[in-house]
């Protein structure tokens, strides 16, 4: 009696651990977002194709146009060796800015403008200061970049 | 059955301290730097000391160590003692010539960061308005670049250097360049 | 002016005195010297005083202002309010460290005070564990993450702390996880001194009980409290984002839940003894872990860790010792537990509590895996990739519903085992109210989605389950005392406070559990541009813009909007979202504004203007938000009132136990 309650509770506990298991793989599977850089992402072409992915980079300086009497803009993100057309609507994050580190989230479709569902600038630890700005600024995007990824 | 969970234990317990090494080994602070590989943006710029002007082209035919600092940078202080020692062990090198730039700065401050920690001796140009920190695409400081007799930046170090950088980073870098020549 | 320098030195004087903590006990017992063990107590009550020292002088430091001080200077600034200028403090990584330590250095003080003539055997070893981690965390903060240094050029002004800290949910969230964290300490060391001395009996169990009540209690507020201030602060109209520093306090906190429940066994049953070992070493190694890493930021990008390269180094190796050290104890030392009490039933408390405890630390290892996962990835290879919230939704969300299932489940059943006739009997009308109401929602309120429909059964057999066997209880009270409702009721919830405060705090679970689905899944969102005199319409409110204007802080200046929002029932209220610019920061941050009803909070956001009249507007209507920090209120007065539970449980234990001999502790009167 005694042994096969035992086995009673092993098996149950085996089941248990086995179903969890399963669904543990099957959502993880589906719930990664892969993280590229405008060149990674231009390289990968058309492999990721359909997928959602989050892209990385600065806000080139400059390159930021809004419409007017709307939430819609365009903006370049870059990595220092290329670029990549993005497109938003809505409100941006406090941070976000021309020359600063922003990701943004959204479905990849190669030779398009990507159209950004999220738009992310990650809120680093360091803020910048205005009166000790030099080594803030230095630090803060430093950090960015390395947030980003 | 017996002993399977503590395996099973410490191996979980060493996989996770092996992933936190391994991440801390694989410091991805090594932001490859677009301009790797490519000619470093060259500059005349005003020096520190108010000398002739510094500029770049003219270390042409040696490797060039640029060292991006300045005096409000905390991790400089650190790196300072580093940057006198390799200026005095590589002051007899005829191939190798070590620069500084002072960037956002003023003039009084990098001095007494000089006076204070030691001059290394080397040249420094005074960047207060970041110009040639931007050509370069410096995200902080310190940052130290590797050039080489061609005006080509073969290494980039975000973060102070340290002891041993010289003959770990710089050095093989260096050496195979003469065999070629 | 000094404060600093006494800062500083009360500090060097609390390692030399840590370091002293942990050999003198060591001698003592070695040696067969009670001075030595003597010597160690007066150690940590030397610590606990020096820390307390070095505390005061960096407060100081920040009310005075001195920013010749890098910590203070790069903290706070001459504009920033007091309140925030004195806790500051925790505004940064070193301070927090300090602060940790200085913690320790309490508790330790307390725990010795408390335990040392009633256990005498564990003390020495918990002297020289709490030793080497104060040890462990001085040596970082004096040698690489210093609070103490001064500038040698001091500035006219601080850089002022972090308009995202000047928050008071920012100011409660790090001293009341920091207090959950330390606080585990102190079973950790009991448990390890139980392994070291071979007495792995359920002294450690009992001795601890309520450190391990509080320090979860303050864990758990720790953080609410942060989820709070995500909400107020972040601007994004939601509490939780499973973000990498929120998962690394939520893991040690499911694995403490997990312990808390199965020390329980130990105590009455006597089983599980080497699984509790486990839990309290794991929940006070990730504990460890969550300090430095949210600290250090090492979860959401490894390279910040090596932001110092000492300093990572010196963290791993710091964490490498006290988690191979102490999983190391368990596994070489635990075989000297023999007789473990096997299952009876498993329709008894006991099983059901080993269910919870499977339930709870696969939760936590489902969290960890997705926490850690993208770390592997980009050590091992190559992708960089983030696990976001669907994840968690599809799995995490799941197993907690099948942990509130044996919540629900938990008061019908007795310890030892049952009929299952009895269980089926005690389980019918819970499960009967929970399905009606299921129902109810499904076909009246229109709830489609099938967590919604498990949510709101769940609640409902939880809080049927709990009544009915208060009910019951309380009946049984007015008939066997001869009283009426009201004194029987409050004589039971006062007789077993334990008990009664575990229901509360159960209660309090599945509150917040019915907000966390209902603002999960019933969340409505709009973004919009919109002029003055504009209105949109959320649910039953309207929303009018009616205007903008510049107000001043002490610190900031902002732009604030005035919406008024307004019902068909006549309910009028202003809600007044800010854009604020901190003086010494030239990033805007956004103040959004917030109105909590009973059943949904209203949360606008104010953006960038468009054009001249026209500004940017982010509106949630956040439904039972305020669920979630109400039955976080009952959660903490459940487990105050256990808290209260003097220790007359444990002496009425004694007698049905049924497992092993007991060591009774000699001097244990």
């Amino acid at each position: 009696m005694q042994n096969s309650r035992r086995l009673y509770l092993i098996l149950t506990i085996f089941v248990v651990v086995g179903a969890l298991g399963a669904l543990l793989w099957t959502s993880f599977t589906g719930s990664l977002v892969y993280f590229y850089t405008p060149t990674e992402i231009l390289q990968t072409g058309s492999d990721k194709s359909g997928h959602k992915v989050r892209i990385g980079g600065m806000v080139q300086e400059g390159s930021l146009v809004k419409q007017p009497g709307s939430l819609k803009m365009r903006f370049l993100v870059t990595d220092g060796t290329n670029r990549l057309a993005v497109t938003y609507e809505g409100m941006p994050p406090d941070l976000f800015r021309e020359g600063q580190g922003v990701v943004v989230e959204g479905v990849w479709r190669p030779g398009q403008d990507f159209n950004a569902g999220t738009v992310l600038a990650k809120h680093s630890e360091d803020y910048i200061p205005v009166k000790m700005t030099q080594e803030g600024i230095a630090r803060s995007k430093e950090n960015m970049l390395r947030t980003l990824k | 059955m017996e002993y399977l969970w503590k395996i099973v234990l410490l191996a979980a317990v060493l996989f996770i301290l092996g992933l936190f090494a391994s991440g801390l080994g694989n410091d991805s602070r090594n932001i490859p730097s677009p301009l790797i590989g490519r000619p470093a943006s060259v500059f005349h710029a005003p020096a520190l000391d108010d000398g002739p002007e510094i500029s770049l082209e003219s270390f042409r035919g040696r490797w060039v160590l640029v060292n991006f600092w300045g005096s409000w940078c905390v991790s400089c202080r650190h790196e300072h003692p580093y940057l006198l020692q390799l200026a005095k062990n590589t002051a007899k090198r005829s191939d190798f010539v070590m620069l500084g730039v002072d960037f956002k700065d003023t003039r009084e401050g990098a001095k007494g960061f000089l006076q204070a920690l030691g001059d290394p001796g080397y040249r420094q140009a005074f960047d207060p308005d970041q110009t040639i920190a931007i050509d370069w695409g410096v995200y902080g400081a310190p940052e130290t670049y590797l050039v080489d007799p061609q005006g080509v930046v073969r290494y980039k170090q975000v973060g102070p250097l340290f002891n041993g950088w010289f003959e770990k980073i710089a050095l093989p870098l260096m050496e195979p360049k003469h065999e070629n020549r | 002016m000094m404060w600093i320098e006494l800062a500083h030195f009360a500090t060097i004087i609390a390692l030399l005195m840590a370091v002293v903590q942990l050999m003198a006990p060591v001698v003592g017992v070695l040696a067969l010297r009670p001075a030595w063990v003597r010597v160690g107590r007066q150690a940590a009550y030397v610590v606990a005083v020096a820390l307390t020292l070095a505390v005061i002088g960096v407060v100081i430091s920040f009310l005075n202002h001195d920013f010749s001080v890098k910590y203070v200077a790069e903290h706070s600034s001459l504009s920033l309010p007091f309140f925030y200028r004195l806790t500051a403090l925790w505004g940064g990584h070193e301070g927090s460290l300090l602060f940790w330590a200085w913690l320790l250095g309490l508790y330790t003080a307390m725990a010795v005070w408390r335990h040392w003539s009633s256990h005498p055997h564990s003390v020495p070893v918990v002297l020289s564990v709490l030793g080497a981690v104060i040890t462990g965390f001085l040596v970082l903060i004096l040698f690489l993450s210093s609070p103490f240094e001064r500038l040698p050029r001091p500035p006219m002004d601080g850089r002022d702390l972090n308009p995202m800290l000047q928050d008071p949910g920012m100011v409660f969230h790090p001293p009341f996880l920091y207090m959950g964290y330390v606080g585990f300490a102190i079973p950790f060391a009991f448990a390890l001194a139980a392994l070291v001395n071979g007495r792995i009996t359920d002294e450690w169990i009992v001795a601890t009980r309520r450190w391990t009540l509080f320090s979860w209690a303050m864990l758990s507020t720790g953080i609410v409290f942060g989820a709070y201030w995500a909400y107020h602060v972040l601007g994004w109209g939601g509490y939780w984002a499973w973000d990498p520093v929120e998962n690394a306090s939520f893991i040690p906190w499911l694995v403490a839940t997990a312990f808390l429940h199965s020390n329980m066994v130990q105590e009455r049953r006597h089983m599980f003894m080497r699984w509790n070992l486990f839990l309290i070493i794991t929940t006070f190694s990730l504990s460890l872990l969550g300090t430095f890493l949210v600290r250090s930021g090492v979860l959401s990008s490894v390279h910040a860790f090596a932001s110092d390269p000492g300093r990572g180094v010196y963290i791993l190796m710091f964490m490498t010792v006290v988690l191979l050290a102490s999983f190391g104890l368990l596994v070489f030392r635990s075989d000297r537990l023999k007789s473990e009490v096997r299952l009876e039933s498993l329709l008894s408390t006991e099983a059901a509590f080993l269910f919870n405890n499977l339930f709870l630390v696969v939760a936590a290892l489902t969290v960890l895996l997705g926490t850690l996962y993208p770390l592997a990835m980009e050590t091992l290879g190559s992708a960089k990739v983030t696990v976001g919230a669907p994840y968690y939704n599809k799995v995490f969300v799941p197993i907690m519903f099948i942990v509130l299932a044996l919540m629900g489940v938990g008061p019908m059943l007795v310890w030892r085992g049952m009929q299952a006739q009895r269980l089926l009997r005690a389980v019918w009308i819970p499960l009967a109210g929970a399905s009606i109401a299921a129902g109810l929602a499904f076909s009246f309120l229109g709830v489609r989605h099938p967590y919604g429909i498990v949510c709101i059964f769940l609640a409902l057999f939880v809080a049927v389950s709990h009544g009915l066997d208060w009910g019951a209880a309380v009946r049984k009270k007015m008939i066997a005392a001869k009283q009426g409702f009201i004194p029987a009721s409050s004589n039971l919830i006062r007789r077993n406070k334990r008990r009664y405060g575990g229901f509360m705090v159960h209660l309090g679970i599945v509150v917040m559990t019915v907000g966390f689905v209902g603002s999960g899944l019933f969340q409505e969102e709009k973004e919009l541009v919109l002029a003055q005199g504009d209105f949109v319409v959320m649910g039953d409110w309207r929303l009018t813009f009616t205007g903008i204007h510049s107000v001043q802080g002490s610190n900031w200046t902002a732009q604030e909007a005035l919406i008024t929002a307004e019902t068909d029932h006549g309910k009028k209220i202003t809600l007044r979202p800010q854009k604020r610019v901190y003086n010494n920061h030239p990033m805007p941050a956004t103040e959004a504004a917030i109105s909590s009803h009973f059943l949904e909070d209203i949360y606008v956001v104010l953006g960038e203007p468009v054009s001249d009249a026209n500004w940017a507007f982010r509106l949630y209507r956040n439904p039972l938000v305020s669920w979630v920090w109400g039955g976080a209120e009952m959660m903490a007065l459940g487990i105050l009132w256990s808290l209260l539970q003097g220790r007359s449980f444990k002496s009425k234990k004694r007698v049905d136990g049924t497992g092993p001999a007991l060591q009774v502790d000699p001097s244990h009167s």
